[in-house]
């Protein structure tokens, strides 16, 4: 039996939420405005990614140049004291070249890269903290990023993971929970209810798939709120500057 | 469906540092959200219902505590310690459980957090009435840990708060309603007495409720005065050391950790299998197993090689020294006389070059303490006395030779005295020379027959209480009206086989009809042959409350008079039994075979069948034998039977054991349930019959579901013996002449077992059968991916992959291969929680665990009732025996005709100014008078039934005849 009471019979998980409650969710965009083009940064409870977009610009290997479009590559970087024990990560383990392929191809779906042939578009994700997944926290850190850079974007992609704990859909597994329980991890486009992401961890029961997925969408339309609620925070911050 | 989000104000962190198991810490982090609608749970509250928050199904959880003046708030070591006190329907009738402490025991014990959590799940109108109440997320009752406070001091508090939160919540001027906290700790108590918060012991609670009967449930409580005083008393055994020299001694193996078991034979000898090492390490002695039980998780430190021995040859039984208890208080040290003199008596005699490795006991990991069935020694009360009314402290003798008295505190000694009674041990000081428990509950008197029962079902760790109503609740609503429903056969998944002459093969008075077979001649000159096996995955879906109250019995236990049913009975002997007449699903497995015994074709699917006949052994012999019958049965009865014959051949060609075990069959009298006979069982061929398809049966499918699930398959394997267990039996049988056990193969056994037969006593080859089949190791069950392929050999039926499939109603594990076999020939998905090793391997376990118990439990029966009916013999009556072991104080007995074992105490055949003389090498004693008693001689002995004073316990006496 594991260690835990995941989901009580009085219906609170192991951190006191209940099943359809975000963990406290901070983002903020233009943290490293030296530093790169764009940038954001993302907090899901504990866990935290900070993404720094650049470009788009001459690509410095003429070889992964593409006439038609601009492309995109991202590098996920885990920091060694980000989980419980020190581990150190290197950015050719599998995990995290499948991570950043996942995001790549997430991405492409939304960015107008037709519009800047000839270019590539560097995108930088630091993982400074885990706690549970870190797909979700990727996607939203890198689509702010992305925003904050001025890449060309159809809409936002918003993501959150669903745990599930026998039939209960869990929202916003912590590791805790990530650990115990199969999850998924859902990306929506902007208000639509268009899952653009879904990766499933271990097995789940197919006709279980369904109840986990409305209420990913449900979490993700939550999550493009607070992000939009920023974005916009951050326009007008910098009208603010610009009028000045 | 809405997503919420959680506001900054509301995370509160959770900062601790855990040590890890190599030795390093971890500094632990997290989240806790606080919120505003934790209910109190309370029926008077108008407040919290009104705040309460639906579930993901979309209901709210009632209230559940009554409007009632007393709530009581229980802290971890009440819940640990008086669990039962807990359960008890005339206390504790509204309590609150804070989180704080559901989590602290969650972690010490999970079997009672599972019996916690079993009585949360009442409503407010049942008598017992618990609520957890989640005071950790709670705006109302958290608090942050302070600086330097301990988690232990944190946690006190915290539930202090709890108790404050309630008195204030729900103080209403007009009621008198308060919430009490039960703590037995000092510290906590004083703080509740300085913070003004209503406190109590759980002794003044019990106290105040007035029933004298209940404070015999409570635990001795020590006294710090007390304590010293005792300390400086008694000697003491050799304190525990800590748990980071344990770590720090296993990893550099130093020390090494294992469990421990007690001989049978002699309490005095424990062994330890140790990981690494092909010879288990002796533990010797009351001080060197330091306070370890049966079964304990203990770690031990081998002693130096000076102080290794061979094992005792000496019986020691508990009982024998009685007398010990008596002085116990001027006892200085752990050992009684007696005891030392067998240990001294032990080391003269041990030799050097044959010394094992033997080892102490340092600290113990885990405790495999359970209920323990006993008896108030008798020196400490008189049945039929008055008892005073004092709280007096007693020595409890248990059933289980292998463990110590118990010391328990009652106030009713006398009334108690010459009852069975349960105890739970609660606690074993280093200064004391008993384990100390408290009284649980009495079973009736000794000797009484429903208490004997129960008693023999406690010991063995049966469960045997109704089924929960959740469980029942998961039964087909029709009942016993319930009707195959033909519409399943259209989804082309379920075939009808309805057509085909089915029939059952049990034995007499079979009511859980398990299996049924059918043969037919194909067109093609080829046999049809199929098993058919009682649906019962149909009717048991995994993860529901039936399925997990099965797969916690895992096994249908058989007593003399009594089944305790693995599944309801509505299932057991009904719906899934594939009764005659009437139309039943079976899962079914078809064979296609040539004429020769070769198997062409191979089909496993579910079906609806119908039984055409359900015939006893003899029944289905007769028919079978009876030339004059025709009919379509006899015809399949004689192709089945024709087919075992060849299948059986094949096996033991390829090595199959034919063994033995003194199996009885009880013959009950009239309703008094008093046994009239006895008899050995015997078997036909059709016994053999029905085993050579469920063997085949059981073979097809372990292939099919180990090709589907080559990690997760449930399987069972018979490791093959160690040359070395034959060792003994070998050099018994070369001094007397006979041909050796040869050991190399299973067919090598087989072949040589059937060269070993004395031509004057044909009954000799069946009782060495039943020796070496004591030199095998036992089968056990286990999931595919934990060994490596030739491991998966079963030794005895000579198969390379084998498992149980054929008998779902009653075993567990069968059900587990249904499900398995039905994800294999794509019927239905593999339930989630079989995908996970893990939790197979604990089905595995508590399978392998629950199987042994049943089977003792079984034979602690035939055991209990052969001595019953030799008590109604008014003569001692002789009979044949056997002599299968040789100690140097007593003979091991058997004696075949009523399947006895028993053994002759040396006191009752010598004297002790003509002592016998042992001789070792020969395995033989020689009396005073020159009578030489040897290994496999057969004598007279006298056989009466003996009720042992000091156990209360009813068993065989022998002495020579």
């Amino acid at each position: 039996m594991s260690r835990y009471e995941i989901y009580s019979p009085e219906g609170l998980r192991v951190d006191g939420r209940r099943y359809n409650e975000l963990r406290y969710f901070k983002c903020a965009l233009g943290t490293h405005a030296h530093a790169a083009d764009g940038s954001a940064m993302v907090e899901m409870g504990t866990s935290q990614v900070v993404c720094t977009v650049k470009g788009p610009q001459e690509p410095q290997q003429r070889s992964s140049m593409d006439t038609k479009k601009a492309v995109l590559r991202v590098n996920v970087h885990v920091a060694p004291f980000s989980s419980i024990t020190r581990t150190k990560h290197t950015s050719n383990e599998k995990q995290l070249q499948e991570l950043s392929m996942n995001l790549e191809e997430t991405f492409a779906d939304v960015v107008l890269a037709h519009l800047a042939p000839r270019t590539e578009i560097i995108v930088d994700l630091h993982v400074l903290a885990q706690d549970g997944n870190i797909m979700a926290g990727c996607v939203n850190a890198m689509c702010l990023g992305l925003i904050d850079a001025g890449v060309p974007m159809l809409d936002f992609i918003a993501s959150v993971g669903v745990a599930l704990a026998d039939s209960v859909p869990l929202l916003d597994p912590n590791h805790i929970e990530c650990s115990e329980l199969p999850n998924l991890t859902v990306g929506v486009t902007g208000k639509s209810n268009k899952a653009s992401l879904v990766i499933a961890e271990k097995r789940i029961l197919l006709d279980r798939i369904k109840p986990s997925l409305d209420l990913a969408i449900m979490g993700c339309k939550t999550v493009h709120d607070i992000m939009d609620e920023q974005v916009r925070i951050r326009l007008n911050s910098l009208e603010d500057r610009i009028k000045r | 469906m809405i997503a919420k989000r959680s506001s900054k104000q509301s995370v509160a962190h959770k900062v601790f540092v855990r040590s890890t198991k190599a030795g390093n810490a971890h500094k632990i982090f997290r989240e806790q959200y606080l919120r505003d609608d934790v209910s109190c749970g309370s029926v008077k509250c108008g407040e919290c219902s009104g705040k309460a928050q639906p579930d993901f199904k979309g209901d709210v959880v009632p209230p559940v505590l009554a409007n009632t003046d007393l709530y009581c708030v229980v802290d971890t070591n009440i819940c640990l310690k008086a669990i039962d006190l807990l359960e008890h329907p005339d206390c504790f009738t509204d309590v609150v459980i804070p989180h704080t402490v559901l989590e602290e025991v969650r972690n010490q014990s999970i079997s009672v957090y599972t019996r916690l959590r079993a009585l949360t799940s009442t409503s407010f109108q049942s008598k017992k009435r618990f609520y957890v109440y989640h005071n950790e997320f709670s705006e109302s009752t958290f608090s942050q840990r302070q600086r330097m406070e301990t988690v232990n001091d944190y946690n006190d508090r915290l539930i202090r708060l709890v108790t404050k939160y309630y008195n204030e919540h729900l103080s209403n001027p007009k009621s008198s309603f308060k919430a009490v906290l039960i703590t037995n700790d000092r510290l906590n108590l004083e703080k509740c007495r300085s913070e003004n918060i209503l406190a109590a012991s759980l002794h003044d609670y019990v106290t105040e409720l007035g029933n004298a009967k209940l404070l015999d449930l409570v635990a001795i409580q020590e006294d710090a005065a007390d304590l010293k005083s005792k300390q400086k008393n008694e000697t003491s055994y050799a304190p525990y050391i800590s748990t980071s020299a344990v770590l720090s001694g296993l990893n550099s193996q130093h020390l090494h950790q294992g469990k421990l078991s007690i001989s049978r034979y002699n309490y005095l000898e424990a062994s330890v299998s140790v990981q690494g090492s092909s010879k288990p390490f002796l533990v010797i002695g009351r001080d060197m197993m330091n306070r370890a039980f049966d079964g304990d998780k203990v770690v031990v430190e081998l002693l130096p090689k000076s102080q290794w021995r061979k094992p005792l040859q000496t019986l020691t039984e508990a009982d024998q020294d009685a007398g010990a208890a008596d002085d116990e208080e001027q006892e200085s040290s752990i050992l009684s006389e007696k005891e030392r003199l067998v240990m001294l008596e032990e080391a003269r005699n041990a030799k050097p070059g044959e010394a094992e490795p033997t080892c102490k006991v340092v600290a113990v990991l885990k405790r495999n303490w359970r209920f323990y069935v006993g008896n108030i020694s008798s020196e400490f009360a008189k049945h039929g006395e008055r008892d005073s009314g004092a709280l007096r402290s007693v020595l409890v003798r248990p059933m289980d030779k292998r463990i110590s008295q118990i010391r328990i505190q009652t106030r009713r000694p006398n009334e108690l005295a010459g009852k069975r009674i349960v105890v739970a041990v609660d606690d074993w000081p280093s200064w004391s020379r008993f384990p100390q428990g408290h009284f649980v509950k009495a079973l009736g008197d000794i000797e009484d027959h429903q208490a004997e029962t129960e008693a023999i079902l406690l010991e063995h760790d049966i469960e045997f209480r109704p089924f929960p109503q959740a469980a029942m609740d998961c039964l087909p609503a029709e009942g016993d009206n319930w009707k195959p429903d033909e519409l399943v056969l259209t989804s082309g998944k379920r075939r009808d086989l309805r057509d085909l002459n089915i029939c059952s093969i049990d034995p007499p008075g079979c009511q859980d009809i398990d299996d049924a077979l059918h043969a037919h001649v194909l067109p093609n000159g080829n046999y049809s042959l199929g098993v058919h096996i009682a649906d019962v995955s149909h009717f048991v879906e995994a993860d529901t409350p039936l399925d997990l109250e099965g797969a916690l019995r895992a096994t249908s236990t058989y007593l003399v008079d009594r089944r305790i049913d693995m599944l309801p009975s509505l299932l057991g002997t009904n719906l899934c039994s594939l009764k005659p007449y009437v139309e039943r699903y079976a899962f079914s497995v078809i064979w296609e075979m040539t004429p020769e015994g070769n198997i062409v074709n191979t089909d496993f699917t579910k079906s609806l069948i119908k039984s055409r006949e359900a015939f006893e052994y003899t029944e289905a012999q007769a028919k079978h034998d009876d030339k004059s019958q025709n009919d379509d049965l006899a015809q399949s009865l004689r192709i089945l039977m024709k087919v075992s014959k060849m299948l059986k051949q094949k096996r033991l060609d390829a090595g199959a054991l034919n063994l033995a075990s003194p199996e009885v069959k009880i013959i009950m009298g009239d309703e008094m349930n008093d046994p009239t006979e006895v008899k050995i069982k015997q078997a036909v061929d059709t016994n053999s019959l029905v085993e050579e398809f469920m063997l085949l049966a059981n073979i097809t499918v372990a292939h099919k579901i180990y090709e589907h699930s080559p990690q997760t398959a449930m399987l069972r394997r018979h490791p093959a013996p160690p040359a070395t267990n034959f060792d003994v039996i070998n050099d018994q049988l070369r001094l007397k002449g006979f041909p050796q056990i040869a050991t190399s193969s299973s067919k090598a056994v087989a072949d040589s077992l059937d060269t070993i037969v004395d031509p004057k006593d044909p009954f000799f080859n069946t009782l060495i059968r039943i020796l070496a089949t004591r030199c095998m190791t036992s089968a056990e069950y286990f999931a595919a991916g934990n060994f490596a392929y030739p491991e998966f050999r079963h030794y005895g039926l000579a198969t390379e992959i084998y498992t149980h499939f054929t008998s779902p109603i009653r075993r567990y594990a069968d059900v587990i291969v249904h499900r398995q076999l039905e994800a294999a020939i794509g019927y239905k998905h593999l339930p989630p929680s079989h995908f996970v090793k893990a939790n197979l391997e604990k089905i595995v376990d508590n399978n392998n665990n629950r199987h042994r118990n049943a089977q003792l439990a079984g034979r602690a029966s035939v055991e209990y009732f052969v001595g019953k009916m030799l008590k109604s013999q008014k003569e001692p009556m002789v009979l044949e025996g056997y002599i299968i072991k040789v100690f140097s104080n007593g003979l091991g007995i058997l004696v075949p005709k009523y399947g006895l074992e028993s053994i002759i105490h040396i006191e009752d055949i010598s004297s002790e100014e003509e002592p016998a003389s042992f001789d070792e090498s020969n395995y033989a004693l020689i009396l005073a008078n020159g009578r030489k008693l040897s290994i496999f001689d057969k004598i007279n002995v006298k056989v009466e039934s003996q009720l042992h004073e000091a156990t209360g316990k009813r068993s065989v006496k022998m002495t020579l005849g």
